[in-house]
């Protein structure tokens, strides 16, 4: 099929071995996140993926699918980001198969070396690099190269590529230095909280596959091709790039072009850096500090922000220490979204007076100097390469809580709101869709799929527009009571199915879809028509949107079956998901942010005065709309999520989504009707008895 | 035969007037891909009036230093591709990277490999954005014209782009961040 090469990568770096796998099984699975999905099924052993509290992921049984997909490497809008799938080991209470994806131009140059993906299983018995150039593809000693910070990695590659030569021309039938995906000390010391970095700031942060990596002795991929991607209408492809680019295509609230958001003292000059095929949005910059000459930081996203509240508090203005903190997380390659959230939870600790030299959690790590270069250094290093304090805080904050004996109270009373998994990263907007999404997955969904329009009316029209096959504009209500209603289950259905596709083509979630638009006439966006057109002139092929969403649904069953093997349950789908403990989401007190306020963790809300005027509180708080008596309004007003009425909701979601409504699991008869008898086969083998 | 004679002169005569393919697709009864064709060969025709084309039609040429946003360290040497156009009523034309604004999106290289290639490839692009993701603003990024490369053609404006019928070059269209200039205009 056009967009496909036709070959997946199979490394098996326990024999240090690559196969090739042929696409042609999997093409009904379009790619990225799909295509993983499906071939983490079949590539993974199914006994070490039943209960999974026995493992922590970082066995060589691990099976690691680096996916990009059927649009990636052409020219369609937002095809850079590679979904990442397997086993995380950040996941609380156990390991859980996820996604994490990151963008750059690892994929598309995946494409062009003429492969669809890259499957990584067992494990090395010495540190190993993988150098893949079109169809050589060798498993290098990476002895020399273990140790080093991920930037020194990417330069020591690139100069063994080049030997003597230079890089600025060609060089091997391409002018591109490889793109490389790897890890730094972070992943090498098993970091549950270790991600994937690729580049200079893209990376796949959530799940701890970074650590995954470090357990195979896989110090990094680098990839270099010089073939091309097939498309099936070249002329209608181009024709179509220009009607949606004139539209200038995508979401409202995508993010400001050049560096600005968050950080003070702004750097310039700079240069706006995107991911491949990525349209104006370029929503990293690449600067050099005014106030230190610090260079190449990069990212407009959590690795920026995650210091510069604590520089900002302590100096009055950014002073570089955020800059310094920004690239050393990512030489490290921590997720950022752990080392923020975590750090703002330790300082609660701190201010508590359980944290500190003598204290009930004994650590140097020196809370008296939060704020300076020396305090983020120190507290990096110590995550990264587990000394000390940092030895107990790589397992994740979960993991972390517990050894603190906190973990109860925290989740309480909100301080810690590891929410969806375990897994850092708390919602960004307050959507109640977003939260429910991340419930029946395994991790935060992050998925900006619901965005509101000019008025209710026309979003609630839209949206109903695009949700074949209920088309119901109610779906929208998100007060009281319809939080808890069927038109709130099948927003979530819709969502599960959609944002599966968008990962799967990939689509950026910045970019798709085009609910509205204030470049057309009627101020309505153009998905479904751009993803139908961009489709049909790559393949050659017509997929309808009922169809894609269709595909969406086969793709979340499968997902579910996962989680079903490992021990997912109805009765432990609650905030925070781990019972017995209980929930601060359940329980409205005065001042305590609910589920309209700006996210679910707390810290960031109530924290000292500089992360009032912090921009992160002005991203947008999602109002609701309300029906009633034919017609729309808005509210702000906060209110509890109520724990028995959320039970009954879920009752609903799974009785629309086919699943059995005692445990949450899909029935025999909804696998098979989705094309996954064998999947339900596979079940009832391990142990999991299906209702018909 | 003589059906599609005179669907081609048909076609020929609206181009001359100015039409694109796809303006004249349902006037003309011929397939997609033979328009295109036709539009090729006259673009081509078109090309050759009045003398023969020579190689080093296309040259590359280096301008002294043009200052760009950013102050001192900024000051880049700017390469320029030029058209040069003897003895045809087509001006010369010359293009113009400003490296600084490229944000590295690769729109130019798979569009420029898409129109003449009809598939996407960055090795295949005329034009050639090279970046180095640790390297110093503003020297990260560079271009180069691939004219000392044999095994891929020369930049030739599009004017031999099957799959390409805009009213500029394809590479300046895409480009996002409005870093390629088309201009008729010596910048040296
Ligand atoms: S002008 Fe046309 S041929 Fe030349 S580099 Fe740009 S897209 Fe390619
Ligand atoms: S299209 Fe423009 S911004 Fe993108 S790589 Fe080419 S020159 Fe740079």
């Amino acid at each position: 099929m056009k967009g496909h090469t036709g070959k997946i990568l199979k490394l098996d770096l326990t024999a240090r071995k690559a196969e090739i796998i042929p696409t042609k099984k999997y093409e009904q699975w379009i790619g990225g996140l799909g295509m993983g999905t499906a071939l983490f099924w079949d590539e993974v052993d199914k006994d070490y993926i039943t209960d999974t509290s026995r493992i922590s992921g970082f066995e060589p049984k691990n099976v690691l699918c680096i996916m990009p997909g059927i649009l990636s490497g052409t020219i369609v809008p937002g095809n850079g980001r590679v979904d990442v799938c397997g086993i995380a080991p950040e996941g609380y209470p156990r390991p859980q198969f996820l996604h994490s994806n990151f963008g750059g131009h690892f994929g598309p140059m995946v494409k062009f070396a003429g492969y669809d993906g890259i499957v990584v299983t067992g494990k090395a018995d010495k540190p190993v690099w993988v150098d893949i150039r079109d169809e050589n593809v060798q498993i290098k000693d990476a002895r020399h190269l273990w140790g080093l910070g991920f930037f020194d990695t990417e330069k020591q590659i690139w100069k063994e590529i080049a030997g003597k030569r230079r890089y600025g021309g060609w060089l091997d039938g391409t002018t591109q230095r490889s793109t490389i995906l790897g890890i730094g000390p972070s992943g090498e010391n098993l970091g549950r909280i270790a991600c994937l970095v690729h580049g200079l700031d893209d990376g796949a942060g959530l799940g701890g596959f970074g650590g995954v990596f470090g357990s195979k002795n896989l110090k990094a991929i680098s990839v270099i091709g010089t073939g091309s991607v097939e498309v099936a209408r070249p002329k209608e492809l181009l024709d179509v790039w220009q009607w949606a680019m004139k539209l200038k295509a995508g979401k409202p609230n995508r993010p400001r072009k050049g560096p600005a958001l968050g950080a003070t003292g702004e750097p310039k000059p700079s240069r706006s850096v995107s991911c491949f095929a990525c349209t104006t949005l370029a929503c990293q910059s690449k600067s050099v500090s005014s106030e230190t000459g610090t260079v190449g930081t990069i990212g407009q996203c959590v690795e920026r922000l995650f210091y510069v509240a604590e520089d900002t508090a302590r100096h009055g203005k950014a002073t570089g220490a955020e800059a310094a903190a920004t690239q050393l997380v990512q030489d490290y390659t921590i997720n950022a979204c752990e080392a923020w959230d975590m750090l703002t939870w330790l300082e609660t600790l701190y201010n508590r007076g359980l944290l500190g030299r003598g204290k009930h959690i004994d650590t140097d790590l020196d809370f008296t100097k939060l704020g300076t270069e020396e305090f983020v250094r120190d507290y990096l290093r110590k995550l990264a390469f587990r000394e000390g304090i940092g030895n107990i805080l790589a397992e994740g904050w979960a993991r972390a809580a517990e050894k603190f004996g906190v973990l109860e109270e925290d989740l309480k009373s909100g301080e810690l709101s590891a929410i969806h998994w375990g897994v850092g990263h708390q919602h960004w907007t307050n959507n109640i869709v977003w939260a429910y999404l991340s419930n029946f997955m395994a991790r935060d969904c992050n998925a900006h799929d619901v965005t509101y329009g000019p008025t209710l009316d026309q979003t609630a029209e839209r949206y109903a527009e695009l949700a074949p096959p209920w088309h119901d504009p109610l779906m929208l209500d998100q007060s009281q009571t319809g939080v808890y209603s069927i038109h709130t289950a099948r927003l979530v259905a819709w969502d599960s199915r959609f944002t599966s596709m968008k990962g799967s083509f990939p689509y950026c979630d910045f970019f798709h879809p085009d609910v509205f638009n204030e470049q057309t006439k009627d101020g309505k966006g153009i998905s479904p028509e751009m993803e139908e057109r961009f489709y049909a002139a790559v393949t050659g092929e017509a997929l309808s949107w009922e169809k894609i969403l269709e595909i969406g649904r086969k793709m979340w069953n499968l997902n579910r079956a996962i989680l079903v093997l490992h021990g997912r349950h109805r009765n432990e789908e609650y905030f925070p998901p781990f019972p017995p403990y209980t929930s601060y989401v359940y329980e409205h007190e005065e001042g305590r942010p609910t589920l309209q306020s700006g996210s679910f963790g707390t810290r960031r809300d109530v924290d000292r005065a500089a992360r009032k005027s912090f921009e992160f509180r002005t991203l947008p708080v999602m109002e609701y709309g309300t029906y009633k008596d034919g017609k729309w309004s808005y509210s702000t007003e906060p209110f509890p999520l109520e724990k028995a009425k959320h039970d009954e909701f879920k009752t609903l979601y799974y009785n629309l989504e086919g699943w059995d409504t005692q445990t949450g699991w899909p029935t025999r008869t909804t696998l098979v009707g989705c094309g996954l008898k064998q999947v339900a086969d596979t079940l009832e083998k391990q142990g999991k008895h299906l209702k018909p | 035969m003589a059906q599609t004679t005179s669907q081609k002169k048909l076609a020929f005569q609206l181009f001359g007037e100015g039409k694109k393919p796809s303006q004249i697709s349902n006037r003309v009864s011929l397939k997609e891909q033979t328009l295109l064709r036709y539009f090729q060969e006259w673009k081509r025709l078109k090309g050759k009036e009045g003398g023969t084309r020579t190689k080093g039609q296309t040259v590359v040429e280096t301008a002294k230093t043009k200052p760009v946003a950013g102050g001192t360290a900024a000051k880049r040497s700017v390469e320029t591709i030029r058209r040069v156009s003897p003895r045809t009523s087509l001006p010369d034309k010359y293009i113009l990277i400003d490296d600084t604004k490229c944000s590295n999106c690769m729109f130019c290289m798979l569009a420029c490999s898409l129109a003449h290639e009809g598939k996407t490839s960055l090795s295949l692009s005329r034009i050639q954005m090279i970046a180095d993701p640790l390297g110093k603003f503003p020297f990260d990024v560079v271009h180069k014209w691939n004219h000392d490369r044999s095994a891929t053609p020369q930049c030739d404006f599009c004017v031999e782009a099957p799959y390409w019928d805009g009213d500029e070059v394809a590479c300046a269209t895409v480009c996002p961040m409005g870093a390629i200039t088309v201009t008729t205009e010596s910048p040296i």
